[in-house]
């Protein structure tokens, strides 16, 4: 589905024809839940936000004016939208897990009520590697890092979508790179 | 690494297909062909390119998030549409309140009580003066503002009972002394008239206390 045919869509919604921006979701989702599950790391959490982003997306469909392509408008409120989650619950303050007991600490055990947690999780063994290695990075370079290689956007687009300019986007590249290639090569992926 | 070695700036462009002339690309590979330092690190970045791609490719499996997120989206446009809804069914309510309530006047406006209210200052008017009237009390002038007479001092409370809530002004009338026997009176229980600072004499009309009270009923 090409730009065009995602602002065809996005003005049959504009009219009142919410039902197809499914279309929208299903094209987009994997894109949009690999970005904020590199953010989050927690799958629940993720689920959530991703469903949050196209709800806020689908709000702000009004004022998108064309002027870049929809892709990189939506990705820029994904980028703002996770950006101000975090720092929310940042301030949320968390409760520690572990229980002290004769001096010695214990984890709270918590069930896992998903139904088959295992078939969320990336199936491909290094996948899975190359995707925990990706949360490690420093997040200046972990979400740019995943604007251009998963996402596909364009050095110009990234630095839109940031906020920040063209050569900075492109040193954030190279050196999340240089880090993901080392971390991979610690684990014996390259 | 020598000097003609490639920094990992151009191998990451050179990976990412961002080399700008086909001259550039061509040096770049030939380095990498004759360098083992930068052909290893090539290979790393290329194994990691790949790696990258695949993730990017891969399929999370997301119906369910397609489905209840257009369940939430759909709740909340009904959501909208109650909301917009609301302040013209607001709106649609007090016009039928206030349209039940003129109609129930308006086929009212024959009863009594409605000309009463309609005539108001007039009924009332004429209601002060047969009060006045039925209570002995003479009628000395009736204004626009108010209408006053002459009482009693004894049959004053009576009246102004019957007056209710109307207002009311009084002051002990007075009668005038004339010129010749003033200066007798002169300094001796003399005082002007008023009506509670409503209403002034002359300051050279003379009067002296009766046994009558002078008031106005105001409209």
């Amino acid at each position: 589905m090409s730009n065009e045919e995602d602002i065809k869509i996005i003005e049959r919604v504009l009219v009142g024809e919410t039902f197809v921006y499914s279309r929208i979701i299903e094209k987009y989702s994997n894109m949009v839940f690999k970005y904020v599950y590199s953010q989050f790391n927690n799958l629940d959490e993720a689920e959530d936000v991703t469903q949050d982003v196209f709800i806020v997306v689908m709000e702000a469909l009004g004022s998108f004016r064309q002027e870049s392509k929809f892709s990189t408008w939506m990705y820029s409120v994904m980028v703002n939208y996770c950006k101000n989650y975090l720092k929310k619950s940042r301030k949320i303050n968390s409760v520690s897990l572990n229980l002290v007991k004769n001096g010695d600490e214990f984890e709270i055990p918590i069930p896992d009520e998903r139904q088959n947690p295992e078939e969320e999780v990336i199936r491909n063994e290094s996948l899975q590697i190359v995707k925990e290695e990706i949360d490690k990075l420093p997040e200046k370079y972990r979400s740019i890092l995943m604007l251009r290689d998963i996402q596909g956007a364009s050095y110009n687009e990234i630095s839109d979508i940031v906020g920040i300019n063209l050569s900075n986007v492109k040193v954030r590249i190279h050196r999340g790179r240089e880090l993901l290639k080392n971390r991979l090569y610690g684990r014996g992926l390259v | 690494m020598n000097k003609n070695c490639i920094s990992f700036e151009k191998m990451s462009d050179f990976c990412d297909n961002q080399i700008a002339t086909e001259e550039e690309k061509q040096t770049i590979s030939d380095h990498i062909e004759i360098c083992p330092t930068c052909g290893l690190e090539y290979e790393k970045l290329k194994k990691t390119f790949n790696f990258l791609n695949d993730y990017k490719k891969y399929s999370f499996d997301l119906t369910k998030i397609t489905d209840s997120t257009m369940i939430k989206i759909q709740k909340k446009e009904r959501k909208k549409k109650i909301l917009k809804f609301v302040p013209m069914a607001m709106a649609a309510s007090l016009l039928l309140v206030f349209g039940v309530s003129f109609l129930f006047n308006s086929s009212n406006a024959k009863s009594p009580i409605n000309t009463e209210f309609a005539n108001n200052n007039i009924s009332d008017s004429s209601k002060v003066i047969q009060i006045i009237k039925k209570n002995n009390a003479s009628l000395l002038r009736i204004t626009d503002n108010f209408i006053e007479g002459e009482i009693d001092r004894t049959d004053y409370n009576k009246l102004r009972r019957e007056l209710g809530f109307r207002k009311v002004a009084y002051s002990l009338a007075q009668k005038q002394i004339p010129s010749s026997i003033e200066k007798r009176f002169n300094n001796q229980n003399i005082k002007q008239a008023s009506f509670g600072g409503i209403d002034s004499y002359t300051r050279n009309n003379i009067y002296q206390d009766s046994e009558k009270i002078r008031f106005r009923v105001y409209k």
